[in-house]
């Protein structure tokens, strides 16, 4: 069978790994607006298909953004 | 000395009439303390994302400073008896690098409001003292979510099960 394309190989590691991202920024809300549910709630890895290193460092942002009111804990912009 | 970036978060209507005030406040804090300050950035008024002491708007800054780690517990609490800031969040820079100047999204670095504005309101520090002392029991709740804010520095697990609270 032939080698994996490259394209593959890029879709099957997680967005943060590609670009090689070292830490996701509390204050890049953008950003966490990604990840997040219109609730608010942080995407399952599944979902977002992050690495596990990269979806805690997610769920640490989050809860910094959070905590200075830039993401809600619950619901969105209600 | 150790890098660490601290951002306030001021209510806004605060931010907008006593801005110079506001800023000397916080800023004189962290030089108490014997923290160099190396940048800092106002981030403009924003809705936020929840009502914090009933305050729905609220604005930014963000400031980078070197201080000794040893004097980081006093700052803080220092910084949660004073009323400038509602929240703040001191974290270490990791890479101790100040990092650029950045846009975060649609959240742009701003000027600070204007002290022009001074002028017109001038008349207001005195309506603004008097609600003052009514203002001083909400400490009590400043000290509460204070230790939350302690927590995030410490390190990421601990504070994470701190700051879910």
């Amino acid at each position: 069978m032939a080698p994996k394309s490259r394209k593959f190989k890029d879709r099957a590691r997680c967005r943060f790994c590609r670009e090689k991202v070292e830490r996701i920024d509390y204050k890049d809300v953008h950003l966490l607006q990604k990840l997040t549910t219109g609730q608010g709630k942080l995407f399952s890895r599944k979902r977002s298909g992050n690495c596990a290193r990269h979806q805690r460092m997610a769920k640490l942002a989050l809860k910094r953004a959070r905590f200075m009111a830039l993401m809600p804990y619950v619901g969105g912009q209600g | 000395m150790t890098l660490y970036e601290c951002m306030f978060l001021v209510e806004a209507g605060r931010a907008s009439r006593h801005w110079e005030e506001t800023e000397k406040e916080l800023t004189g804090i962290l030089e108490k303390h014997g923290a160099e300050i190396r940048r800092q950035t106002f981030y403009g008024e924003r809705k936020l994302a929840y009502p914090v002491k009933k305050h729905r708007r609220g604005a930014y800054l963000l400031t980078y400073f070197e201080a000794d780690p040893a004097v980081i517990e006093e700052l803080r609490r220092d910084l949660t008896l004073s009323e400038a800031a509602l929240r703040y969040l001191i974290l270490k820079v990791e890479d101790g690098v100040v990092p650029e100047e950045r846009s975060l999204g649609t959240w742009e670095p701003t000027a600070r409001p204007q002290p022009a504005a001074a002028p017109e309101t001038a008349p207001e520090p005195e309506a603004k003292a008097a609600p003052e002392p009514e203002a001083a029991p909400e400490e009590a709740e400043a000290a509460g979510g204070g230790e939350a804010e302690a927590a995030a520095e410490a390190g990421p697990g601990e504070a994470d099960a701190k700051e879910e609270e």
